[in-house]
Order: structure tokens, then sequence, then C-alpha cells
């Protein structure tokens, strides 16, 4: 239920009962904001007699926040969209600036976390604890939604090295296939967040991916290489960033022998002696 | 071709050791001519024409990420030097699942 209209409720209470609500049912609906213990019967009242208020309320109310440079157009699909569901909700993703959007991208606020497909809807289902994550700032950050969006301190996490190291390998290997290159994202997304301490907003990142992805494979390359090179550098200390690439240089060393394949792996080498000789040289 | 069918020809490309994801046979029977792309991408993989993603946790293993549609991925995981392992194929919420398996913790829409 639409958290801002039950909070908009019982600050005027005092207007609306006796003649839209009950004493009872003002209760339950603080109750129910205050995260306390409902009983079984005041479950029951909620999410029948003062659901269908609030729904009627909210339809009538039509609220919607544009977050984002976002055309006209999108805002109305996306708003009918809205209109569909009855619950805390926003729409993002290229839905909202490209016409070749592959899915619709749905965040909902939900107690539990968890996505479905139901054709080319995607929802995806969030808690408000969830709105704290980078990622999920950077879909609200260019959105369309039915309630004001309250962007917290966001909580940002050190991604661990292996993660950094294979989101790299992706990247590098989705850039010599000339596959869908959309690892390279990830990489932007998380140079800006460590390195320029700036949460992207989806469509910002979809530009900046897409003027890396237009240029040359070496050019794209280098880029992406000194991405990677800053992040190591300023994520991991010397000690552990200097063991951490020796053991693997040795394991890519082999790889080389054993693969027949292996230009991709002179790439992630070339990268990673670079970042060791870096950390020799600041650990001396 | 059906699941099983697919499974048949995939064990005779890379050998009857081969094990497959729970999953793999509801996916299989839902992702639209998988069977063509797949065993032609399978055969190159077993010519040692793909290039191989090193995990740094796994020393003994590489593997192999095939993209299909948007949503879908194909993961084959390889020992090193040896015989091809297991292959995963899912979706989204599959691969995040399987990449915290090869020792990563990222995820993607939680995404």
């Amino acid at each position: 239920m639409n958290r801002e209209i039950l909070e908009k409720i019982t600050e005027s209470k005092e207007r609306l009962v006796p003649h839209l609500f009950t004493e009872k049912q003002i209760g339950i609906i603080e109750k129910y904001l205050g995260k306390n213990n409902l009983t079984n019967s005041e479950k029951t009242y909620l999410y029948s007699a003062i659901k269908k208020k609030i729904e009627a309320i909210q339809k009538m109310s039509e609220t919607y926040y544009i977050y984002g440079d976002i055309k006209k157009e999108k805002i109305e699909s996306a708003k009918k969209l809205l209109n569909e569901l009855n619950k805390e909700a926003f729409v993002s993703g290229s839905f909202l600036f490209s016409d070749k959007h592959n899915d619709i991208d749905i965040y909902i606020i939900s107690n539990k976390r968890k996505q479905y497909f139901m054709g080319k809807k995607h929802f995806i289902f969030i808690t408000e604890e969830d709105l704290k994550k980078p990622i999920f700032i950077s879909a609200a950050k260019y959105s369309v939604s039915n309630f004001f969006i309250n962007f917290k301190e966001p909580e940002i996490k050190r991604p661990s090295y292996n993660d950094l190291i294979v989101t790299y390998e992706i990247a590098i290997n989705e850039i010599l296939n000339s596959e869908d290159q959309k690892t390279i994202r990830e990489i932007i997304f998380e140079y800006y967040l460590h390195i320029k301490n700036r949460i992207l907003d989806s469509f910002t990142l979809h530009k900046k991916a897409q003027k890396i992805i237009s240029l040359r494979k070496k050019r794209k390359i280098r880029i992406i290489n000194a991405m990677v090179r800053r992040l190591l550098i300023h994520l991991y200390s010397n000690s552990y960033l200097y063991n951490e690439v020796t053991k693997f240089l040795k394991l890519l060393k082999k790889d080389i022998s054993d693969l027949k394949v292996y230009d991709n792996i002179i790439i992630y080498s070339d990268l990673l002696k670079e970042v060791k000789d870096e950390c020799r040289g600041i650990k001396t | 071709m059906n699941a099983e069918e697919l499974k048949h020809k995939l064990k005779e490309i890379f050998g009857s050791q081969i094990i497959f994801n729970k999953e793999f046979d509801s996916h299989a029977d839902t992702i639209k001519n998988i069977d063509r792309t797949l065993i032609e991408w399978c055969n190159l993989l077993k010519d040692g024409k793909i290039r191989a993603i090193r995990p740094p946790k796994l020393a003994e293993s590489v593997i192999f990420i095939k993209k299909i549609g948007s949503s879908n991925r194909c993961i084959v995981v390889k020992i090193v030097n040896g015989e091809f392992k297991e292959i995963h194929l899912g979706d989204h919420a599959y691969y995040d699942k399987l990449r915290k398996l090869l020792g990563l913790e990222k995820d993607t829409k939680y995404h």
C-alpha cells in the first residue's frame, strides 16, 4: 500500500474521521505504518475495507514524480503502467530512453525481494532498504514514480577482488567477441561510484557505455583497462593486491600454454603486470 | 529437439562425464532454437575456439559463458587441461546464483 497516502491520512485524521475513516481504521493504519504486529482480524480489515479506500484515494490523487529529463510520451506510457498497480512503484530502465528496449523494468516496493517477467514487463520487487543500494539509486534517479523517492545515504560496498576481475574478463571477452557489450556498463558504474564518487543514473550510464561501445576495439580495451587499473589500485591495499595479482598471473601464464585461443588472457596479463609493477612501486 | 535429445547430443560432444544443472531441462524446452545455437557453440568450444574466463578463485577450472537472448546464459565449466565438467543453463537469476558459487559475490538486477 502507498505509504505516502497512508501517512497523509494519519496526519489529517481529524478531518477524515468519521466521514471517510473510523477511529479504528486510523488506528490500524498507524499500527501498519509503525511496523507493529497486527492481529489477524486487523490484517483482514486492513487488506479489505481499508485497502479499497486507499486505492480509491490513490486513483483520484494520481500524483507522479519524474526523476531525470524524460520524454513526455515516455512519461505518459510509464504513468499508464503505474496506474495498473496499487503499490508504490517506479518505472525505469531503457524503456524510458530507448525505442529498442527489450523489457520494461518496473520496481515495486515490497517486504520481500523477487522478480519475474510477464511478457515484456519485468517486475522487480525490492525492499525500502534496497533503495540505499547504488544500483537501485541509479534506476530511481531516472524514473517515473507513483511515490516520492526519498534518496537516502547510499550504502557503498567495495566489490570483491574476484568479482571485479571476472567482470573485467567478461567485458574484455565481449569486446573481442563483438558481442552485446553489456558488461562494460558494470565497469563504468563501478568506476564512477568508487573513483568519481558519483552514482550514475541509468540513462547517463547508458550514454557513457554507448560512447565507449562505439569506439574501435583497441581503444575500447584501453579505456576499460585504464578504469579497471584505477579501480584495483584504489580499492585494495598494495600488499593484498600485489599478492593476489602475483598468484593470478601464474594461473594466467599456465592458461596461455594450455588454451588454443588466448588473446584475451594476454590482455588480462598485460594489465595485471602493470598493476603489479605499480604496487611494487608504491611499496618501495 | 527436446531437452533429453539436446543433453544426449552435448554428451556426444563433451563426453558422458558431463553433468547438467537441475534447471537445464526447463530452460532447454522454453528457449527458442536453443539446440542449433548451443550445439554450434559447444562444438567450437570443444575445438578450443572459444575464449575462456579465468576466475581467480578457481585454480583448477576455467569457464565459458554464452549469452542466449537478453536474459539466458549457458555456462560450461572445464577443468584446466582436462575434461569438461558441467553445463549450466539458466536465466538471469540462476546466472547470479552461479556467479556466487563460482566464488563471486556480485548479482545483476539485484541486478
